[in-house]
């Protein structure tokens, strides 16, 4: 065997991240990792990587037991990690970045640029890939900045390349682009270790894929004798039901939100619709036609120019996200640890923090009280966690979502705004947050979603809204819809259907 | 063809990631300025004024650049100036051989200074503010202990080497210049240069390229201590004693200086074409509000203060992040 982990465990403050897990990897392969969020997927790369020791187990290279002692040790034995997260340094030209580390010397110390330079303008042309050495890396789009990383992680000595999600960046185009890349690389004898939540990219990639589940090994499988559905069931453990039915009769429900010509001055052109009570309109579209603005400009974290929004009947005007929170409104960022949630604040004082004005006298908390309203939140959203003073950032991305939809409802809000509600959370967990958001439309709350994604779309509202050029461009009841007269609106070409309540 | 890396010019068409040029402008804007309100300014006896109150700030700041480029600050380097003042004045005889001896014993104290502070902030991984805060407060406290009313003793000798000057050349002229250039050198032209830099920037990204960033972070501070030795040795040539105040303004002066010259305390960016501007402007303005105070017959320090804060955030306004 190449490349082998052997009973690597490792918990992190009691909570056990891997228990047990062993995987053996061959030359020359392309092998997917797949498992839900909290799997234990990025603790086994960075055990891998150096970057975190592991409580027990043995990393073995070509038969040989290695001590993984920091980052550089994993360089040296030619093991390299394209990290999930951005990993450059956006103050540095791309050659500066893709040789950091290895810089090739020239006289005095200095280093020998002219070197550096036909090095990577060779990498690149190996790669197929083409990109301005003396561009400054702030400068780059997320496709580029992704393909730099690549580079970077090619540029020293490599046998073992791990890519963490490098498609989630990455536009379609792209992602073929890649592709090639990796199976360029598989050619040349290096061993591809590929994370991805993107079943269908692992099935056209792949030549096996193992699972993790709960931090444990369930097996590896050729990827040629599994189906998508075997991967998904190990995954989570269950079979997934697909489709929620519509509930045609939220249509009769007065309208709670109700938008009239509303332009921004930028982006937004003339938007109306209507929202009715315990009704889940989604907004679908390409990125970019709109939708993010769209949202945020109900929730007052973008400026209106012109229109009216009514509220329940009454005009009101939304400037910030204060007018909006009185209104009863609660928004769900696409952007969570950064907009939605103090990562490194514990659960309890992210579920406290909107409410707090509603349990205090004189600037002081109810601390007792407070206490009780979280722990009710966190049983009636069913979040895992192991206690209420845990920090947000050691959550799953599926729990973190639920941390920041909880904190919004001791504001009992008649409309919640969700962008993106299951961005970077793994399949299992989407299910429970689509269930969720069912519930509390049941009980009568208004759902607004964005999503980008197809299969949300066509699954779970009760509404479609699709969005081109800044306005509204299809309208469709969901069992209505299919993926080819959405594609048809978002590109443009679909007629405008007299909606259901949009019209006044 | 390969374009010229981190020359001047590259550096001045990209004046939003290397700001270090702007302040070249504000440089010139303000030497126009204080010539046309005081003309006085640029005689030839007040300029190497200006200069010899310029070189040790300047010698401390090259120090300084380096940390806070790497992303760090030095608050501790006054006190490490007033210490080796303090040593040099101490056990500097007449002989070649003891002040040899005493110059290689302050420059191995300011290592040793450097050396403490970087292990500190990267073993122990204590905040670089906490860490030269604290150490700053232990070498003010030897320096008490070494500080004797007389002064101590430094060799005539060895200021006459240290304050030459021919004409309007001078030896602090040249140190200046000297250790400029090598930290220049070592900033755009080295391995070294390049992961301080990246150390500024982020230092996650620098240790999965599988550097080792903890040398390089020591490294930082050790080059501060070294710079506030010289910059010590300086000072108690120039005054002919040792004394345990000596470094107090040049804590704070350095990392003014570093910042005013575009070399934002987060680190990455920056450096030391900046800094010299700088300390140009830190140094000039001193020198200018007082030649205006004499002028205007204004009695008290207050106006200068004021003006100097008032300018420090005029030139602030140049570095704002434009949205």
């Amino acid at each position: 065997m190449y490349f082998e982990v052997k009973h690597i465990s490792k918990s992190f403050s009691g909570v056990v991240a891997l228990d047990d897990v062993s995987l053996s990897f061959e030359k020359a392969e392309i092998h997917a990792l797949v498992g839900e969020n909290g799997a234990g997927k990025s603790t086994l790369i960075k055990i891998i990587g150096g970057k975190y020791q592991p409580d027990t187990g043995d990393i073995i290279l070509m038969g040989k037991k290695v001590r993984m002692s920091g980052p550089h040790r994993a360089v040296e034995l030619g093991i390299s990690i394209v990290y999930q997260e951005y990993n450059l340094l956006p103050n540095l030209t791309v050659v500066e970045n893709i040789v950091l580390g290895n810089e090739p010397a020239g006289k005095n110390g200095r280093i020998n640029w002219e070197h550096a330079k036909t090095f990577c303008l060779g990498l690149m042309e190996r790669l197929h890939v083409a990109i301005d050495l003396n561009r400054y890396v702030s400068d780059l789009g997320a496709a580029e900045a992704k393909i730099v990383e690549i580079l970077k992680a090619l540029a020293s000595r490599v046998e073992i390349i791990i890519m963490d999600e490098p498609t989630a960046a990455l536009p379609e185009r792209e992602v073929d682009a890649l592709f090639q890349l990796i199976r360029t690389l598989k050619k040349s004898g290096v061993t591809v270790i590929y994370i991805s939540h993107r079943l269908n990219e692992v099935f056209s990639l792949a030549d096996r894929v193992s699972v993790l589940k709960d931090g444990k090994y369930i097996g590896t499988y050729q990827i040629t004798n599994i189906t998508q559905d075997d991967l998904v069931r190990w995954m989570v453990g269950r079979e997934i039901k697909d489709v929620f039915p519509v509930r045609r009769e939220v249509f009769n429900n007065p309208v709670v939100l109700s938008l009239r010509d509303i332009e921004d001055g930028k982006m937004l052109k003339k938007v109306s619709f209507d929202l009715h009570r315990g009704e889940i309109l989604a907004i679908g579209g390409m990125t970019g036609n709109g939708q993010r603005e769209m949202i945020r400009l109900l929730f007052g974290a973008s400026p209106m120019k012109r229109g009216a929004i009514f509220f329940q009947g009454e005009k009101v005007t939304i400037h910030t996200p204060f007018d909006a929170l009185r209104r009863g409104m609660g928004f769900i960022p696409d952007d969570r640890r950064n907009e939605g949630l103090a990562v490194t604040q514990s659960v309890r004082k992210n579920l406290a923090l909107p409410s707090l004005d509603l349990r205090q006298t004189a600037g002081l908390v109810h601390e007792k009280e407070e206490k009780e309203v979280v722990e009710k939140m966190i049983s009636t959203l069913d979040i895992t966690v192991s206690s209420i003073s845990t920090a947000v950032s050691h959550l799953s991305g599926g729990n973190q979502q639920r941390v920041v939809i909880a904190k919004w409802l001791p504001l009992h809000p008649r409309v919640l705004l969700f962008h993106e509600p299951t961005l970077g959370v793994d399949v299992g967990a989407k299910m429970g947050l689509y269930h969720l958001m069912r519930q509390f439309a049941d009980e009568g709350v208004s759902i607004l979603m964005v999503t980008s994604d197809m299969i949300e779309l066509l699954r779970i509202p009760d509404r479609i809204l699709v969005f081109y050029d800044g306005t509204v461009s299809g309208e469709f009841i969901r069992s209505d819809a299919t993926e080819e007269s959405i594609m048809a609106a978002a590109s443009g070409q679909g007629r405008k259907i007299p909606g259901i309540g949009t019209m006044p | 063809m390969i374009t010229n890396h981190s020359s001047f010019l590259s550096r001045l068409f990209h004046p939003e990631r290397h700001s270090s040029s702007l302040i070249w402008l504000v440089l010139a804007a303000l030497v126009i300025i204080v010539v046309t309100i005081v003309p006085e300014f640029v005689t030839p006896s007040n300029l190497s004024n200006v200069f010899v109150q310029m070189v040790p700030l300047g010698l401390v700041s090259v120090g300084q650049t380096f940390v806070i480029l790497a992303g760090g600050i030095d608050l501790s380097v006054g006190s490490q100036i007033s210490l080796v003042t303090l040593i040099a004045a101490n056990i500097m005889g007449d002989s070649v051989l003891s002040i040899l001896f005493s110059i290689f014993l302050c420059l191995l104290a300011g290592l040793a200074f450097g050396f403490l502070n970087g292990v500190l902030v990267h073993k122990v991984q204590i905040p670089p503010l906490i860490v030269t805060l604290c150490t700053g407060f232990i070498f003010q406290g030897i320096a008490y202990a070494l500080h004797k009313t007389t002064g101590g003793y430094i060799s005539a000798n060895f200021q006459k080497v240290i304050t030459a000057s021919w004409g309007v050349l001078s030896m602090p002229f040249f140190l200046f210049i000297f250790f400029l250039l090598i930290g220049f050198y070592l900033l755009n032209r080295t391995r070294f240069g390049r992961y301080i830099y990246a150390l500024g920037g982020n230092e996650e990204v620098l240790a999965n390229t599988g550097v080792n960033t903890g040398r390089i972070k020591v490294a930082s501070y050790v080059i501060a201590g070294v710079m506030a030795a010289i910059t010590g040795l300086y000072l108690a040539a120039r005054v002919k004693s040792g004394g345990a105040l000596y470094g107090v303004p040049f804590t704070l002066n350095s990392v003014t200086a570093v910042v005013v010259g575009g070399s934002p305390l987060s680190g990455g960016e920056g450096g030391l074409a900046g800094t010299t501007a700088g300390v140009v402007i830190v140094s000039m303005l001193n020198n200018v509000l007082n030649l205006i105070s004499f002028r205007f017959n204004l009695q008290s320090t207050f106006y200068k203060e004021i003006l100097t804060g008032v300018i420090l955030v005029i030139a602030m306004l140049f570095y704002r992040k434009r949205s």
